[in-house]
């Protein structure tokens, strides 16, 4: 276990040094640069702010500087906004993209697993119809759409909840309702289906013969066995929610993480891209890590050797 | 027949599936009586109704809408199992009649403990204690044959082998000490070695509980060993029915004798080709007219296209075939010869 662990950190490293460097080059491929100057500027000033930053040296240079830098911790500073550095802004954006993220995820799965759950057991009835519609809602509506919709219904006609902003509890409803309709649906969608499979297993009708009652069977030995594959979907979709979901920040204007990295680019504000995709991927690569120990709790064939 | 009731009678039971494409009917009419402590194989091949037959004595078949008992019934101890609610079946498969399948690969919860599974059957059946359970768990994996059970009934399914998987489904089936056993080709996914092993277990435990098996094969060798009664299926009906020895030496049926004739000779080295059953079974979404075997069978008559054929009584002890060869008319029509006795057909 202990060798697996150190394994993993080290392929883990390695990934993140390769993400690190593609980002670096690519990022500055794309034309522009983070001094979008009044045209009438001296051209001094440009150069003077250009020193500053080390934008002047070989696209080389800029590279190591930076690479040492991030060895040292150091994501250094926004290019576009005085004083703000990355690690800052990660700080203050991640707390309101995680809630509504974490929120939408546990709401999310909570209903969607239920309805899986409920769906697969009443197969061909009209609980599964009803549950596989809401389903195909859920992955074809998109969720600016959803949005805006109960946006128009809570927010502006009955009034229930603040249409957007970020400055209280009121203000977490919809974006958290957004961010879990999808979830609903994805969840539900799985579990109905890994279910009605597991639901054929053999050893289904093993706990059947062995005079289970319906509710036993399904607690003690299909539950467990469905839930397998959802597993694997657990790593991105928590990676998802630390890094932003923009679109709904961008809807409800939360000063989010997800909304900070858009801006990042836009502006091409480049420390502060390169540090939120080192970010980014960091979590990530945690978040399957965790995934894979996950595995092997819940299914012990997987149980990491060594 | 002995004067007491039988264990299990089987009395023109009939089960269909319905699918898109209109009602299967996979059994169509099959009786059959099983006395206390006596083992009936039911032979054929594949998609001839024996699983389907066998699964409906635990009604382990899929529920009504899409699998539905048409007619006939299926007396267990006085009780008719058709009849039953799904409690009362509950009790039954939790205590008195037990199955084991055929892929013991597939047949084992792969995220739970072999004992917890066998334990979890032990509490159904009327034991209280969870200590007790687990004693008698530990007891049943010794009995099939497993060795250091105590070990063993902590780990997973995977832990185990095919062939030590089949065991541990026999020692879940047999802890609760069942009137009857069910098993559905316990031994088609095990390599030949181990198909011995686990059918002499088989053996071995019903002599020590007198346990009634239906053993359901499509290997003769294994009825052979095994089998007190033999019931030989064809497209959802019994075409030859009566005692292991009678069917081995007087088969009667053309069906039995094909399949008599298709195993491969002990001694390979004269390298006589197979004799296969020419054709392929009729589609039960349509049954034949008549005899379902008319239409493979190098005997058949005008009669067998038209008319199913009532059970003849041949030689042997409640041996019956059905099959219009065996009528009077049809011996003064044709002479035919038993390839199995080398007798004409009398």
């Amino acid at each position: 276990m202990g060798k697996y662990v150190l394994k993993r950190f080290g392929s883990m490293l390695i990934t993140l040094f390769l993400i690190a460097t593609v980002t670096f080059f690519l990022m500055h491929l794309i034309p522009g640069d983070p001094f979008a100057l009044p045209r009438d500027t001296p051209e001094i000033v440009r150069e003077n702010l250009e020193e500053k930053y080390g934008l002047d040296k070989p696209l080389f240079e800029q590279y190591t500087i930076y690479m040492k830098n991030l060895l040292h911790g150091d994501f250094g500073s926004s290019m576009k906004y005085k004083g703000q550095t990355v690690v800052g802004k990660v700080t203050t954006g991640m707390p309101p993209s995680a809630l509504v993220g974490f929120g939408g995820v546990i709401i999310g799965s909570i209903i969607g697993l239920v309805l899986g759950c409920i769906a697969a057991l009443n197969n061909k009835g009209k609980v599964d119809y009803l549950v596989i519609i809401l389903a195909i809602l859920g992955v074809s509506i998109p969720s600016f759409v959803f949005g805006s919709l109960i946006q128009k219904i809570f927010g502006v006609d009955l009034k229930l909840f603040p249409i957007q902003g970020w400055k209280g509890v009121s203000y977490v409803v919809l974006p958290m309702m957004t961010a879990a309709f999808t979830n609903i649906a994805f969840y539900a969608r799985m579990l109905r289906t890994s279910m009605l499979d597991v639901m054929k297993q053999d050893y289904t009708y093993t706990a059947k013969s062995k005079g289970l009652t319906k509710t036993e069977i399904v607690k003690r030995h299909m539950l467990r066995n469905s839930l397998l594959p959802l597993v694997t979907s657990f790593g991105p979709m928590c990676a998802g929610v630390l890094t932003g979901n923009f679109v709904v920040e961008k809807i409800f204007n939360i000063p989010g993480i997800g909304q900070a990295m858009i801006s990042a680019i836009q502006s091409s504000d480049y420390t502060m891209i390169m540090g939120l995709t080192v970010i980014f991927s960091f979590i990530s690569a945690i978040m399957y890590f965790v995934v894979d120990i996950l595995y092997g709790v819940v299914d012990p064939r997987i149980r990491i050797a060594g | 027949m002995s004067s007491e009731k039988p264990l299990l009678t089987v009395k023109n039971l009939a089960f269909s599936f319905q699918t898109y494409a209109g009602e299967v009917q996979a059994v169509r009419g099959v009786s059959f009586q099983l006395e206390k402590g006596e083992t009936l194989g039911i032979v054929g091949e594949s998609g001839c109704g024996k699983s389907v037959t066998a699964k409906s004595i635990v009604r382990l078949n899929p529920e009504e809408p899409s699998g539905k008992v048409k007619h006939g019934e299926i007396l267990f101890d006085g009780k008719n199992i058709v009849e039953l609610t799904e409690k009362e079946m509950q009790k039954i498969r939790a205590r008195e009649i037990r199955m084991i399948f055929q892929d013991p690969m597939t047949s084992l919860n792969p995220t739970m403990t072999v004992g917890k599974q066998i334990e979890e059957g032990i509490l159904k059946s009327g034991v209280t204690s969870k200590d007790e359970a687990k004693k008698i768990a530990i007891e049943a994996l010794e009995m099939a044959g497993i060795p250091s059970p105590e070990e063993r009934y902590r780990q997973f399914p995977h832990e185990f082998s095919g062939g030590m998987r089949q065991r541990a489904m026999i020692a879940l089936a047999m802890a609760v000490n069942p009137k009857l056993l069910i098993a559905d080709e316990p031994t088609t996914a095990l390599d030949v070695t181990t198909q011995a092993q686990i059918l002499n277990l088989i053996k071995k435990i019903q002599k020590q509980y007198d346990t009634a098996i239906v053993m359901i094969t499509h290997d003769l060798g294994v009825v052979s060993n095994i089998a007190d009664k033999i019931a030989v299926m064809y497209a959802g009906k019994v075409v030859e029915y009566g005692e292991a020895e009678d069917i081995f030496e007087y088969a009667s049926h053309p069906y039995t004798w094909g399949i008599m004739q298709s195993i491969p000779p002990e001694d390979i080295s004269n390298k006589e080709p197979l004799k296969p059953i020419l054709g392929t079974p009729p589609d039960l979404l349509n049954p034949p007219k008549g005899c379902a075997f008319a239409a493979r069978c190098p005997y058949a008559m005008k009669v067998c296209r038209c008319y199913d054929a009532p059970g003849f009584g041949v030689e042997g002890n409640e041996h019956k075939v059905w099959c219009w060869l065996y009528d009077e008319r049809a011996k003064q029509m044709q002479a035919t010869v038993n390839p199995i006795t080398g007798q004409e057909v009398r």
